[in-house]
Parts: structure tokens; sequence; C-alpha cells
């Protein structure tokens, strides 16, 4: 048996746009097209039709994960419909060893009339799972759902988190060897979701392969260490998950589209943004370093009130806060400007910082935007939390008056040994 | 092709078990009536098909006669099943798109499941016809002549319904392909079938109509109808209906198979030309 669950090679697929066969007179030909297919050349795009997959390749071994991540309609969900047979492609070939499940939508096939415990039978089947398989883990899924109470209610009565949490308990309690997940863990609240990390987490260890999608990069980056970017059809990065992560920043901004308010005839601009560390070099920040951010502030008319704005976001859009310069009266002119976060607050991981200038007393009119946000990648300090709150811990006396630093202790503690 | 799909529902039987569970499920779940449902559209049915002989009776100046109104009874239930089949596997597919986009399944266990629960309604309807039957042949009223016959060659009448469940299947796979690219089938089929109780002459006999009567045989459901009337009411087939039967079992056993054919081409194409 071979050692890939996953092998992808080559793989074409093209849909066609706008209304497809509504009347008889077009379908009729189609059909006899479609009928005697193999006359007809498969990989030629007739009128209207495009490439939602162009050439994609991939493999993933036994017991790996691997992250698809892209900008929407970059064909992510095409290329799992694909794996789990649902469309086919037409040309290339692609193999999936084991018996595969996918997780597309949760509580597939869910009828709102039936109860959640008719349902998980339902759901479960329909899934794949035997009878008596789904007995042998009513009780696991019902426990794993939190619904245990309305269990025997119809599920229309469920609030829709309910019902997600109740799909993804079924879906998660199948046995596959090959796990196809499209975008489903975002149900719930956070406590739901990071039980579904740490059931995923468990099937990987447990020998399943697993292709992840998502547009929540911190669990991409917290289940696959391997990752390919996405797209218009295309592989345009195959490899460590970081680095998929900047190229799928930098495809965002590639064609990130008319920015939200027109830069046009403002009254100010910034220019000259410069990233980087204290050694005004590297293009990253360290935690607990300094991070400085350097600009040209371009007046072109007399502004009274003008400040700089930065915007800090985690990659997966969080957003954690903003720099400001404060208010500041310029003529006409150029002003460099720098501005040092001391210490950095964040941890490790990829931030998006957004520019803009404001003006008036209050900053209320936003006069210019940076079209694309910049990226930063912060190392060297703890992974998945985004903050670092450092500060002084003290000891206190029986007076409750501070005797001296937590650090003492731990050298003290040292001295002893 | 055919051993390829036979297989392949196999596999999935239990996901066609649960679909059809599903389906007599929520029909009945919160109907008032219950399992009297199933009653409920044959015996409007019968009703109307006697309201059709009464009136006949008083034109042709004759008493109603019982036998009539028995063929009545036998023929409206195995047409409501034929109608049932056609009308709710064509509209299945449609029915469960969002199954067919997000899951992998043989596509031919949702028409299917459809037909097994139009199934379960006929086995009902049909043992309360026969009950009734049993009852109108022991306590009925003693005309001269009994208003059916008993006899061995009833057991050829499952054969016919055989005959016209596969009739049904290939034309609900076919339709429910179809509705899926055409969105107006739907409505195509619901009128056919609206009408289609006089076309399968339910109500009458072959030769109540004139000399035309036999156009109607050209229906493929109409012999098989009449074939079931003559078994239970006359005792027998008039041997005249045999090449009828004949050109109805063809039609049906080629229309499924032509069905299995297209449903078989068109199957992945569903998921994207929704």
């Amino acid at each position: 048996m071979s050692d890939y669950a996953i092998q992808v090679d080559h793989v074409w697929k093209k849909f066609r746009k706008g209304e497809i066969h509504d009347s008889l007179r077009e379908l009729i030909p189609a059909m006899a097209k479609g009928l005697m297919r193999r006359g007809t050349k498969k990989d030629e795009l007739a009128n209207r039709e495009f490439w939602a997959l162009k050439d994609v390749s991939f493999e993933v071994k036994r017991g790996e994960s691997l992250g698809i991540i892209g900008p929407n309609g970059a064909g992510k969900s095409t290329m799992l419909k694909l794996l789990s047979r649902i469309i086919r492609p037409n040309s290339g070939r692609y193999e999936v060893n084991g018996r595969l499940s996918a997780l597309i939508e949760v509580g597939a096939g869910f009828h709102g009339d039936l109860t959640g415990r008719e349902n998980i039978y339902l759901s479960g089947t329909i899934l794949g799972m035997k009878r008596k398989q789904i007995k042998a883990k009513e009780d696991q899924i019902i426990d794993f759902s939190g619904v245990e109470d309305f269990i025997d209610t119809p599920i229309k009565r469920y609030s829709s988190g309910m019902v997600a949490r109740l799909g993804f308990a079924v879906a998660a309690h199948m046995e596959p060897e090959v796990l196809l997940v499209d975008e489903v863990l975002s149900v719930g609240d956070a406590k739901f979701r990071q039980k579904c990390i740490r059931h995923m987490h468990e099937l990987i260890r447990s020998n399943v392969s697993v292709v992840f999608i998502s547009h929540i990069l911190d669990q991409v980056r917290a289940l696959c260490p391997k990752t390919i970017v996405l797209d218009h059809g295309a592989v345009v990065y195959s490899g460590e998950t970081e680095g998929a992560i900047h190229k799928y920043m930098e495809v965002l901004g590639d064609d990130g589209g008319p920015a939200r308010k027109s830069n046009e005839n403002a009254p100010a601009e910034l220019r000259d943004i410069r990233i980087t560390g204290t050694d005004r070099k590297s293009e990253k920040w360290r935690v607990q370093q300094p991070g400085v951010i350097e600009c040209v502030v371009v007046v072109h008319r007399p502004i009274d009130h003008l400040s700089v704005l930065v915007g800090v976001s985690s990659i997966g859009g969080l957003f954690l806060g903003t720099a400001n310069s404060g208010p500041m009266c310029l003529e006409p002119g150029e002003y460099p400007l720098r501005f040092t976060l001391d210490p950095m607050p964040l941890n490790n991981g990829d931030y998006t910082l957004e520019f803009s200038l404001h003006e008036g007393p209050m900053q209320d009119q936003t006069v210019w935007t940076m079209r694309q946000p910049r990226t930063i990648s912060v190392y060297d300090g703890y992974a998945g939390a985004f903050v670092r709150f450092d500060g002084d811990w003290q000891t206190l006396d029986a007076q409750g008056q501070p005797s001296g630093r937590t650090q003492e202790l731990y050298l003290h503690h040292e001295s002893v040994e | 092709m055919v051993t390829g799909m036979v297989k392949e529902v196999y596999a999935y039987r239990e996901l066609l078990a649960a679909l059809t569970y599903r389906d007599i499920r929520v029909k009945y779940k919160q109907a008032v009536m219950g399992i009297m449902w199933v009653f409920f559209i044959p015996v409007l049915a019968i009703s109307s098909g006697i309201i059709f002989r009464l009136a006949m009776a008083y034109f042709s100046g004759q008493p109603p006669r019982l036998d009539d109104i028995v063929a009545v009874m036998v023929k409206s239930v195995p047409w409501l099943l034929f109608a049932s089949i056609v009308g709710s596997s064509s509209n299945s597919l449609i029915g469960n798109m969002g199954l067919i986009t997000k899951i992998y399944f043989p596509r031919e266990v949702v028409p299917l499941s459809s037909l097994l629960s139009a199934l379960f309604d006929f086995t009902i309807s049909a043992t309360g016809l026969l009950i009734l039957l049993t009852l109108l042949y022991t306590f009925g009223p003693n005309t001269g002549e009994p208003p059916f016959i008993v006899s061995v060659k009833l057991l050829y009448v499952p054969v016919l319904l055989g005959v016209l469940i596969v009739l049904a299947a290939g034309l609900g796979l076919t339709l429910s392909c179809a509705n899926l690219f055409l969105r107006d089938v739907k409505y195509l089929v619901q009128v056919f079938l609206q009408f289609g109780i006089f076309f399968s002459l339910v109500f009458f006999k072959h030769d109540e109509l004139g000399s035309w009567g036999w156009v109607l045989l050209f229906n493929p459901v109409t012999p098989l109808l009449e074939g079931i009337r003559m078994l239970v009411v006359e005792g027998g087939i008039e041997p005249f209906l045999f090449p009828w039967l004949a050109y109805s079992i063809t039609v049906a056993v080629a229309g499924f198979a032509a069905a299995c054919v297209i449903f078989d081409h068109a199957e992945y194409l569903f998921a994207e030309y929704v």
C-alpha cells in the first residue's frame, strides 16, 4: 500500500459562468456532447468557461496534515469536492488511499422535523457510518455536542449554534483514514472550537491524514505543519505553513481592489513606510525588543490637526489596537517620523499594520488610508497568544508592603542548589 | 454498468434505509391523522371514480354495478402508486440538493428512497383495500354474481404491479435528472400526473370509449391497469390484451435501462449544474 494518503497529479477543473442550460434547446446538444464526451477535447475552454483549478498537484502522507489557504474563490472548496468525489476533474488524476470522510458542511442531511437523536443516525449514515457504529458512539456524540438536554427535541427548535455543535459532534466521531475539513471549525463558541481543535489533534496523532481548509490562519498554524496556497485555481506556494501564510498575505495584497476611501486630493499622505527591528535592518520584530516604524508624512496644504494612526491586527483579523501619533500642526512639506514600540507587546506570529492619516481635533476625519496593510512577523517569544503583559511581580511582606521581586526568589532557589 | 450501480447502491443500503425512514417519518410525524393519511388520497380517488360510475350508470339507464366499482378500486390504488413514485422521485434530487453538493454517495439512492417510501404508503393502502374487498366478498350485497373472482390467476397481479413499479422507477429516475437541469419539468410532471388518471383509464374500461378507446392503450400504464382489472373482476386477461402487455413490459424495461444510462452519465454533473 502506498505511503501517501492523497496524491493529486496535475488536476484541472473548469466551470462555467452565468446561467447554465435553462432551456431544452441548450440541454439536448449538451447532453449529446456529454454522452460522447471522449470525442471532445477536455482541456479546452469554451465560451464563458474558466479554470477553477489549474494544474494542481500535491501529496499528503499518511498521518500528515495539510492546510489549504487562499483568497475567496481560489478553488479550495472545489479541490475538496473533487477529493470527495462530488465532482470530477476535467483532466489529471488523483488518488485517495483509505476510507475518506469529508466535513464540508456540518449537519449535512439534518432534517428540522427530526429529533437530535434521529438526526445523529441520519447524518451519521449519510456521512458513511454504519448503524452499529453510530449506536456504539451515540453517547459519546451526545456528550461531545453538549446538547443532551434537548436530544429528543426536533432540531428546528435548536439554536443555530446547537445544530452546528451536534453536526460537528457526529462528523467528529466518524472513523476516517483520510479527513477533509472545509471551514467548519468556526462553529460554536470559543470553548467548543478549542474542543474541536483538540479533537483534530487527536485524530492526526492516531495516524489520520487531514486536509484542512480555513481562513482562520491561527487554526491552520495550529493543525498543519505544511500548507499550500491557492490563488485563482493554481498552487502558488507549497511548503512550511509560516511561508504559506506570508505568501497568502502577499496574494491578498495583489488584488486588494479599491481602497476603502479614495486617496485622491488628500491634503496629506504617507510615504516610505519602513518597519524594522531596532537594528533598523531586519524586517521582523523580536519579542521584548523595541520595534521601529518609520515613515514620511507629505503635507500638501496646511493642516491644523493631523495624526498618524497605525492599526494592529492579528493575521486572523482580530483587531488588537492602534498606535497614535497625536495631533500635529503642519505646513506643506515632508516630515520624516519614527515610532518606537518599546517594549514589544506582541507575541510570536504575523500581524498586519494598517496606516492612515486623520484630521481634526477628535481625529474623526480620515484623510488618507494605505491601500494595502503591511505585515510583520514577531519571533522569539511564546506562540499561541497575541499580547504579552510585561510588568513587575513583587513579593509582599506581612504589612502588605513590597519586600522584593519574584526574580530574587528564583535566584535564591538557584543559590540553594 | 448496471451491476456497478447495483453494487454501489447495495454498499449504501443503510443510507437508502435511513433516507426512506426519514421521508416516511417526516411525512407522518406532524400529521394530525397520522397513518390514516395514507388512506386519505386513495379514498378520495376511489370516491371520484364511484361518482363517475354512478353518472355513467344514470345515463345508460342501468343500475350501477358493483364490479365496476371494484374495478375503480383496484385500478386507483396502483395508479396512485405510479403517480406518487413518479411525482416524489422526480422532485427528490432537487429536494436533497444540500446533500448532493456537499457529500458523495451514489445519487441513485435519493430517487430510490422516494420510491421505497411510496411503496411503503402503497403497502398500507393496498392492505386496506384487500381487507375491504374481503369484507365485500363475504358480507357484500348478494346480487347473483360475485363482484370479483377469486382464482389462482390473481397471482399475476403482483407481476403486473412489478412492471408498473419498474415503469415508474425509470420515469422517476429520468425526470429527477431532467428536473435538475430544467426547472419547469417539475410543473409538467404535476400537470401530467393530475390528468393522467383519465389517460390511464382508471375510471373506465378500454371498450367504454367507443371505437377509438384502444388509442389510450399506447399509454404503457393503461394495459397494466386493464390487466389488473381483468384479473380481479373477470378472472383472467382477455387474449387481445397480451400484445399490449408485452408492449408495456418492453417500454418499462427499456425505459428503466435508458434511465440508468442517462442517470449514470448525468450523475457527476449534478453537483455543479444545480
